[in-house]
């Protein structure tokens, strides 16, 4: 495409039929990619490359590679390929996350058993079970200080780390013995809430990791009671310079596979061979102490568009585990070596409103207006006619799909289903003359219950501007349907597609007087929460999430008083209470949720679902049928 | 400078006692230039589809209706529906609105700032012609289009921005073409009599040096129009167009190209052969323009 520009300069002295050739021909380039495209429908996937096989070929997601081994992420380099799929496969946390299709902890696959609460839960105790490094030396509880100290020196560097929450929260750590360690908290917990959301972050390093250069010494593994042991991580200056160390030793991918320092793993597999392009292998680690690996080499396969990865599957060339796209299930039938397996996710898809904003802020402040346009949200149609079937519809701070324990019977009953009746009702009922297909205004400006209220002016026009990632051509076209939808009250949606970095940066908390206050409502696509689901993320007054500002001191007391109720309920009375109310309130509108990926397994491996929701990838348990 | 008794007035038009003959000229070596003929015909049909066509067929190209999305042509449907459950061949007319508006501009403007660089270079030549057109060359040396996709992922895009960024890569050959017609120009003896009778260099530039380039100009123009709907439309399918529900040929082609291989071939052929048909028609003009200019030149 460059040669067709580069040439507009030359071709001023070049003869009259090539500069009309050049044109066309870069015209026609474009419609000719698309009849390519085209042409292509009618092949079908070769048979597979694996009929029974001791190796898998996994499809990276389209634009990604792995490039962050060193399991500590930053925020900025998180991504789940990175964390939940890669490094997940050497390096496991304490704790595993996931329980088949719900997101809550599995400690029959973890390397420790259930924590045990005491002293009003006020103190936690861990006890690992009898697993070894890769090198032969066990995982013992000094590892987990070791993690831990590099926690509380580098929190800020960790992606997982919430203002408030672990470290934060740990008064104190006391090794008990080899296996077992001990933390005594701030205050008193849930315990649930604490295990789900906490502790299901601990993870163990290796002390061999406990150095500033590939060939000095080491921390030792002393695991006296009295909690003291060797090494450069018992201090705070010292564990920081362990960090940059691995840092270090992390930002140099092309040594990856040669290093001794990353072949150190607990989980069920190690690494093989790094290419910078992407393309990695890894191999089955023998000494795993959970469920043995049955597939011994994994093969993660890098793309650099959905497309390809497509076209890859359709050509039946050498992807086990891969993806298609929504604009691709029409031909779900060409790939008959392959099973349809949507990767579903503990998600959210959240629209926030910037209750700050000077010129929205106070409509968006306005409840009736929230549910009206709750209510102006078609899910059920843009789920089927958008995302074929392949989504779910969401309600609130915790997701409706799978079905768990934390979800009330309000929620659960879908409050505000789409109704354009109603939501017009609401409207007319509060001052606004609607017209359908125009601009609804303001006629009643007060604030009493049939008024528009607080800060709507006579006249006052009801639309606002939306913010969204603009790569996903199904998020647009949701949006669409939801710009038809809220013009049928009069309600101008503006779409503003954004490039993430800019969506990112644009889109935040703020005070009504500042710039960045100029965003009206922002969507960020689906979101995880953590598995034990709480209001809080979205929308605690000073929550990092609270994009919007909302504020509801109600709520906000709620919230802190659920995390500290004691015993073993799974969702507290004021948990529950604080659900119902986060989701009556509308604190953001929700939008239905599609899966991580539209995952595609090959015929014969099995294993591969259920897939995590909380997005782990375990290929240990994986397997070909014979 | 000017000499104190002689007032500072525009030279009276060069007399030219063949104007009406070299118009004549003109326009009949553009006539018998068929291919710009045909060129001509097919850019006013495109127009009439673009602008006088959403009168007479009408469609919703704001709120679309997804419970028919990708449907195949038909009756009620001429050209079927696009993804996001709008009639496609009402599409292509508000599409086109958007990729000629935009396209038109950003020639219009990148040619107009071009002229006026080329102009100055051309005329005043020595040490500010060299240092103008190393600016021109080492703008050339950047690939546009890579240039644009990292301006794209920094902004989001709008019509006036897209007509500016688009026009600001527009202007380099306007530059470089006037700038050579300038070279020739100021060592004319109607430049020369006018720098006598103390006419300053803008004067000069505007009056004398630009009009007479204007050939070059008006032919570059046209291939630049068809360079910036092309432009245009790479631009929007590599999802850099503007916001929606607006869209162009290039946006309506990113889109459909999703649905393409799963057989939804309507999606595409429309805003492709628009396209083709687009800038083949401007290039056409274009040449037969270049013709017609020649034959006048020739004539005077």
């Amino acid at each position: 495409m460059s040669i067709f520009l580069g040439q507009s300069s030359a071709t001023s002295t070049r003869r009259r039929l090539s500069r009309i050739g050049v044109r066309a021909a870069a015209a026609a380039c474009m419609l000719s990619v698309s009849l390519v495209a085209v042409g292509s429908t009618g092949s079908s996937a070769a048979s597979s490359p694996h009929t029974a096989s001791s190796s898998v070929t996994f499809a990276e997601p389209a634009g990604q590679i792995p490039n962050w081994i060193f399991p500590f992420i930053n925020p900025a380099n998180f991504t789940v390929l990175d964390l939940w799929q890669w490094d997940w496969s050497m390096w496991r946390p304490v704790y595993y996350v996931g329980q088949g299709s719900t997101p809550n902890l599995d400690y029959s696959k973890s390397m420790a058993y259930a924590p045990v609460f005491s002293n009003k839960d006020t103190v936690v105790t861990i006890t690992l079970k009898n697993w070894n490094w890769s090198d032969g030396t066990p995982i013992t509880s000094r590892n987990m200080l070791f993690w831990f100290n590099m926690l509380k020196a580098e929190k800020s560097n960790w992606f997982n780390y919430i203002p408030g929450t672990l470290p934060d929260d740990v008064k104190s750590v006391k090794i008990v013995s080899e296996k077992t360690i001990q933390f005594t908290l701030t205050q008193s917990f849930n315990p649930t809430y604490y295990a789900q959301n906490e502790l299901q972050s601990l993870s163990v390093l290796p002390m061999a990791w406990d150095r500033t250069s590939l060939s000095g010494s080491h921390g030792t593994g002393s695991t006296v009671p009295s909690g003291t042991g060797t090494g450069l991580d018992m201090t705070t200056a010292g564990v920081k310079q362990v960090y940059n160390f691995l840092i270090s030793e992390n930002s140099k991918p092309s040594t990856y596979a040669n290093t001794w320092l990353w072949q150190i793993v607990d989980g069920p597999y190690k690494l093989k061979s790094y290419a910078v392009n992407g393309l990695t292998t890894l191999v089955a680690n023998p000494t795993y102490g959970g469920h043995k690996a049955s597939i011994n080499e994994i093969t993660f396969m890098p793309f650099t568009s959905a497309s390809s990865e497509v076209s890859s599957l359709l050509s039946g060339n050498s992807i086990d585990v891969g993806y298609t796209t929504y604009a691709d299930l029409k031909q779900q039938s060409l790939l008959s070596n392959y099973s349809l397996e949507p990767w579903p996710i503990w998600g959210n898809d959240v629209l926030y409103l910037n209750y700050n904003n000077p010129s929205v802020g106070p409509e968006f402040s306005q409840l009736y207006i929230r549910q009206a346009l709750q209510e102006l949200i078609d899910q059920k149609t843009i789920i089927k006619s958008v995302y074929d079937g392949v989504a779910t519809q969401t309600m609130g701070p915790v997701p409706l799909s799978p079905k768990t324990s934390y979800l009330t019977p309000y929620v659960a009953s879908d409050p505000y289903q789409y109704n354009t009746a109603s939501a017009i009702a609401l409207l007319k009922s509060h001052g606004w003359n609607v017209v359908p297909g125009g601009s609804s205004t303001c006629v009643k400006p007060g604030t009493a219950a049939n008024e528009c209220g607080a800060g709507i002016t006579q006249g006052e026009t009801l639309g606002f501007t939306m913010q969204y990632s603009n790569g996903e051509l199904e998020l647009q076209t949701m949006h669409l349907v939801e710009k038809s939808d809220f013009a049928k009250a009069g309600i101008d949606l503006t779409l503003k597609p954004e490039v993430p970095g800019t969506l990112f940066s644009s889109v935040g908390g703020c005070t009504s007087k500042q710039a960045l206050c100029s965003w009206q409502a922002g969507d960020f696509s689906d979101w995880t929460p953590f598995p034990f689901p709480t209001p809080a993320t979205w929308c605690q007054t000073g929550s990092l999430y609270n994009f919007g500002s909302y504020h509801n001191p109600t709520l906000d007391s709620l919230m802190v008083s659920g995390e500290h109720v004691t015993g073993s309920a799974q969702l507290s009375a004021p948990e529950a209470a604080a659900e119902n109310l986060a989701t009556k309130d509308l604190c953001v509108l929700s939008e239905p949720v599609t899966p991580y990926q539209l995952t595609e397994v090959v015929k014969g491996l099995t294993g591969v679902s259920p897939q995590d929701v909380e997005l782990p990838m375990s290929p240990e348990y994986w397997s070909f049928t014979k | 400078m000017a000499l104190p008794w002689l007032p500072e007035e525009t030279p009276p038009p060069l007399e030219n006692p063949h104007q009406t003959s070299s118009n004549n000229s003109f326009w009949r070596a553009f006539s018998e230039n068929k291919l710009a003929v045909a060129g001509v015909a097919v850019l006013a049909f495109i127009l009439l589809f673009c602008f006088l066509g959403p009168i007479v067929y009408r469609t919703n190209q704001i709120s679309g209706n997804i419970l028919i999305a990708n449907q195949a042509p038909g009756w009620h449907h001429l050209l079927g529906v696009d993804e996001n459950g709008f009639d496609q061949l009402g599409r292509l007319m508000v599409a086109g609105q958007a990729s000629l508006e935009v396209g038109i501009a950003a020639a219009v403007l990148g040619t107009l700032f071009g002229v006026v660089y080329g102009a100055i270079s051309g005329y005043f030549g020595g040490f500010l012609d060299g240092l103008m057109m190393r600016v021109v060359d080492g703008a050339l040396s950047i690939p546009s289009l890579l240039l644009l996709i990292v301006l794209a992922s920094m902004v989001t895009p709008s019509v006036p921005l897209l007509i500016v960024i688009v026009s600001a890569l527009a202007w380099f050959v306007p530059a470089r073409l006037v700038r050579a017609e300038g070279l020739t120009l100021r060592t004319r003896e109607y430049v020369e009599a006018s720098r006598i009778v103390g006419s300053r260099s803008p004067r000069i530039i505007v009056f004398h040096i630009i009009p007479n380039a204007v050939g070059t100009i008006v032919v570059n123009a046209t291939f630049q129009v068809a360079d910036a709907i092309i432009l245009i439309a790479y631009l929007s399918f590599l999802g850099f167009g503007v916001p929606p529900p607006a869209t162009n040929w290039g946006a309506m082609l990113s889109g459909g190209l999703n649905y393409a291989i799963a057989g939804d071939w309507w999606l595409i052929y429309g805003p492709g052969v628009a396209i083709i048909l687009t800038v083949v028609a401007f290039n056409f003009i274009g040449e037969g323009l270049r013709d017609a200019f020649e034959v006048r030149a020739r004539s005077r």
